[in-house]
């Protein structure tokens, strides 16, 4: 029991176990997820191209090509915008990559923040120029023609020159990348200064103005180069480049791992397959070996049933064999009794008159025989004497088997009593004591034959008696739904290889002259025990005595027939 | 029966193995996908770029949810933002009739409380790149907290707020309808408002002008706007908004602080945020659009009319000196900035 349920468990567990393998390897086999890598490298994509758009926007901006700041800030957004994106989409990465990805992400946080206060330097400085490079062609213009429209002089015209050569310059100056003409203005901004005394209040204060805005445009235009430069060299897009590398590192890796595990998954298909085909032949295998045991069972099964019917008809003839054995010997035996009681029966007529004529022979003519023929004759009566009560004991015997009992109720005290007086005279020859239990029962059973069997027992004992002082007892007790006589004396002893002897016919115990009796006494109390479904036997001890038991069982009084 | 389950197992096992190989084991190579490139702007603004302009049309309205739009009204109206339920956001940025400014020079919050700058108009703030004269709030959600909890304009706080206006079933359900389940948060609140705002905006004949219809502008505003540009108004005041694109300095050709004295906290400006000494008087150049309807100028209010805030920016912001007859050519110019809103041309009651 225990081993059937622990099979199963462990079958389970196996399965399981698969089970987890195999998902772990699956789920470790996607990899990084392909298209959340192409929308975060689409993202690095557009904060690249966000940077680039910036930086051309700044150029376009310093040189004019662009009028406004919008697009700047669009761009800016969109920066952020990009990165925040990127952020959230930080949490697609792990491991190693991730902490470099995150430091990546802060630092160009930092560097966009960085960029984005120079740029508010810078939109704030390039208005300023802006504004003055449109201002002063204005003012300049507006002072050559108030120049022009005085009475021609060599100090206006002079004034006009300088005027012309300082519009040239600044302007070229805003659109070279060197400073190269800083000092040259500057000694031509002195110069006019020096003019603007001669000059009246308005033409004075607008000469100011001039001078203001051509100083503020060397001033900004170095701080807004110097920007810009500065603005142009920050490495936002190294660190986006960097980014993008970190991210597609990070995919590789991943990528490579997955194909490891996918290879693993792979190689553990090709395992499951393999097993499973080797099962499914075993299986098959199996199959047939057991359908071939199956046949060779069959035929087995087929044979043994075979050889059982066979051997059943031997047994049945057998049988057959056996009845009809027993029958015959039945017949046999009852042939033999009646023969036996025919034969008995025969005889005792021829003895009775050969006794009664040896009786008449000695009685009628004992004067004319002498002594020596007195004795012939006295032992042919004996012997006939002999022969008749052989003939009668066979006789008894054949009746005992032939005869059903006459059951009646049999007080067995009174019975022994009775036979007290049969012996009496032979117990006193022999000083034999007969010693009686006080309660013996009333036993249903043949009076006659009982009476014959406790007789033939007791003559026994006073018979073989052997000591001065015999003692024969009688006793009674119950058996298992029997009464168990038993019938003791303190003669010689049987040895014990006689016990069974003793009751076949003709077995006599010592020398026929020296005890009286035909042998066939223990036969016929046998017979009559077991007549009455009973038992006899017996326990002896050399030199000590001999008790005789026999069972008679309890019954019942036949309903009277 | 033991021995089934066992083969099932296999047999499961099996089909996930192959499934997984037939799925995983030919992973296509990363795509090497270009990112696309920005949407192609459109056509007229593409057209207007060419043209190098430096002041830009509006743009098309935003898509927005006209529910959000409607609660964001509603709120924008509701004095149960403030304190003691007598100040909304349109007591200062009155839209019906004071071209969402409220006209005063300083603005005058909760309990009459007297606030430290003029009040912006909300007309177009959305197209502002930072909230406030100092830039602080960097969107218009984060700008509405601002006002709220401000002591000197709303006075709230927000939990009471919310309380207050949980008890409106109207609201309740126009909130459930717009950002579903769950009570009401500050975040819903400022999210609505911040929609609002961004409908506010005002399109104008000068963006007519801008988008080719020469005729939109008369002869005079073209040649105030002429002047506009010329002059470098430009620099500074430019893009969408005309100007809400960068911070510059209050006096960038004279000393606009030293000549008006009296110079407090908020004149830091943008230093007040960054704490950077060359931020010092540095403020969010405002956008022009509407700027004739929205008197007095400037962070400190201190210019009562368009006039006097011309002739400052020429002084202090140009280092030039303008005549009236330039003035009143740049004054045209800017009146064909005011715009309409719900169809209706902005107001500025005379009272
Ligand atoms: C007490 C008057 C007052 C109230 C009430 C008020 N504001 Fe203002 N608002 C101002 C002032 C003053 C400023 C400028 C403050 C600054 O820049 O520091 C301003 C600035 C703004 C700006 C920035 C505009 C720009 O161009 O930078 C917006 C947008 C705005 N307010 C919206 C609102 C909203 C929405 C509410 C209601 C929640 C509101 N305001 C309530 C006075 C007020
Ligand atoms: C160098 C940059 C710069 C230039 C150039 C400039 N402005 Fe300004 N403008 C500003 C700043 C900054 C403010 C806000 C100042 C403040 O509030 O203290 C401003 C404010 C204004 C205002 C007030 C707006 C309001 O709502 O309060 C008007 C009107 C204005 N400028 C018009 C002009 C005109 C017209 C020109 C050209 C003649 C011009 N500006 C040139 C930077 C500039």
């Amino acid at each position: 029991m225990n081993q059937r349920t622990a099979f199963p468990l462990k079958t389970g567990l196996l399965i399981a176990g698969i089970v987890v393998f195999v998902s772990v390897m699956f789920s470790q086999s996607h990899g990084a997820d392909l298209k959340r890598h192409n929308e975060r490298m689409e993202k690095v994509q557009q904060l690249k191209q966000s940077d680039v758009l910036l930086n051309q926007d700044l150029l376009k901006l310093r040189f004019g090509l662009v009028s406004n700041f919008d697009s700047i800030r669009s761009h800016m957004q969109n920066l952020y915008a990009s990165l925040a994106k990127l952020r959230s989409e930080q949490s697609s990465v792990t491991g190693e990559s991730l902490t470099q990805i995150d430091s990546r992400l802060a630092r160009l946080d930092q560097l966009f923040k960085e960029k984005e206060a120079s740029i508010e330097e810078f939109s704030e400085n390039n208005a300023t120029l802006n504004n003055s490079l449109r201002y002063f062609p204005t003012l300049t213009m507006r002072l050559v023609n108030w120049v022009k429209s005085q009475p021609a002089s060599e100090s206006g015209q002079r004034l006009d020159l300088s005027l012309n050569e300082l519009l040239s310059k600044v302007l070229v100056y805003n659109l070279n990348a060197s400073g190269e003409l800083k000092p040259e203005i500057e000694r031509l901004l002195e110069k006019l200064a020096g003019n603007a005394a001669e000059l009246p209040q308005s033409a004075k204060t607008d000469l100011q103005l001039t001078a203001n805005h051509a100083k503020t445009i060397l001033q900004e235009k170095e701080r807004v180069d110097e920007l810009l430069k500065q603005l142009m060299a920050m490495e936002t897009g190294t660190e986006i480049d960097g980014l993008g590398a970190d991210f597609r590192a990070f995919q590789t890796g991943i990528e490579r791992q997955a194909g490891y595990y996918r290879f693993g998954l792979f190689g553990m298909s090709l395992m499951l397959v393999g097993a499973t085909v080797f099962i499914l032949l075993r299986l098959r295998e199996a199959g047939r070996a057991l359908e071939a045991a199956n046949a060779t069972l069959e035929k087995r099964v087929a044979e043994r049933t075979d050889e059982l019917s066979l051997v059943n008809e031997q047994l049945k003839q057998d049988q057959a064999t056996l009845l009809e054995y027993s029958k015959r010997v039945e017949d046999s035996n009852k042939e033999l009794d009646d023969f036996t009681y025919t034969v008995s029966h025969d005889l005792k007529e021829p003895l009775r008159s050969l006794d009664a004529f040896a009786k008449f022979l000695f009685d009628d003519y004992a004067e004319k025989l002498d002594e020596e023929a007195k004795n012939y004759i006295e032992r042919i009566r004996a012997n006939s004497q002999y022969m008749k009560k052989l003939v009668e004991d066979l006789l008894e015997v054949s009746r005992v088997t032939k005869r059903p009992n006459e059951l009646e109720p049999v007080a067995i005290a009174k019975l022994v009593d009775d036979l007290r007086l049969r012996f009496e005279a032979a117990m006193q020859q022999k000083h034999v004591q007969l010693m009686v239990d006080a309660d013996l029962p009333t036993v249903v059973c043949d009076r006659v034959r009982i009476t014959e069997v406790i007789a033939n027992l007791i003559s026994n004992g006073i018979k073989y008696s052997d000591k001065p002082e015999c003692i024969i007892s009688v006793g009674c007790e119950e058996a298992e739904g029997a009464w168990k006589f038993h019938v003791r004396d303190n003669g010689p002893g049987i040895d014990k290889q006689y016990f069974d002897k003793i009751f076949e016919m003709f077995q006599r115990l010592g020398k026929k002259e020296e005890h009286e009796g035909t042998g066939i006494g223990l036969t016929i109390v046998k017979k009559i025990i077991e007549k009455h479904k009973g038992r006899i036997w017996l326990e002896s001890t050399l030199g000590q005595g001999t008790t005789f038991y026999f069972t008679i069982p309890k019954v019942d009084m036949p309903a009277s027939p | 029966m033991k021995k089934q389950l066992f083969y099932a197992g296999w047999l499961l096992a099996l089909a996930a193995g192959s499934f997984c190989v037939w799925r995983f084991s030919a992973p296509s190579a990363p795509a090497q996908k270009q990112a696309a490139l920005p949407a192609a702007t459109s056509a007229s603004e593409t057209m207007v770029a060419l043209l190098n302009e430096p002041l830009l049309p509006l743009p098309a309205m935003p898509d927005l949810d006209p529910r959000k739009v409607s609660l964001g009204r509603r709120l924008f109206h509701d004095p149960r933002l403030s304190k003691n339920n007598t100040i909304s956001c349109a007591s200062c940025h009155n839209i019906q009739t004071m071209a969402g400014a409220d006209g005063r020079k300083l603005s005058l919050g909760i309990e009459g409380a007297l606030g430290k700058v003029n009040a912006p108009t909300v007309f177009n703030s959305g197209l502002n790149f930072k909230q406030f004269w100092d830039g602080r709030a960097a969107t218009l959600e984060e700008q509405v907290h601002g006002p709220v909890t401000n002591s000197l304009e709303m006075g709230a706080q927000w939990p009471d707020v919310i309380a207050k206006l949980g008890q409106d079933a109207d609201y309740v359900t126009e909130f459930k309808t717009s950002y579903g389940e769950g009570s009401i948060t500050p975040d819903m609140i400022t999210d609505a408002i911040a929609v609002f705002e961004r409908s506010l905006v005002t399109p104008s004949r000068f963006d007519r002008y801008l988008l080719g219809d020469k005729t939109a502008l008369t002869q005079r505003e073209q040649e105030g706007y002429r002047l506009f540009k010329e002059h470098g108004c430009v620099a500074c005041h430019q893009g969408v908004s005309i100007g809400g694109n960068m911070f510059q300095t209050m006096g960038k050709m004279a000393d606009y602080f030293g000549d008006r004295g009296n110079i407090t906290e908020s004149d830091m400006g943008r230093f007040n945020v960054t704490k950077d000494d060359r931020d010092k008087y540095k403020f969010k150049v405002p956008g022009l659009r509407n700027v004739a309807l929205t008197p007095p100028y400037f962070h400190d209010g201190n210019a009562a009319t368009l006039e006097e805030a011309i002739q400052t920016m020429a002084k202090y912001q140009l280092g030039a000196a303008f005549t009236d007859e330039e003035v009143g050519l740049i004054i045209e110019f800017l009146k064909s900035l005011n715009g309409e809103y719900d169809g209706k041309p902005l107001e500025k009651s005379s009272e």
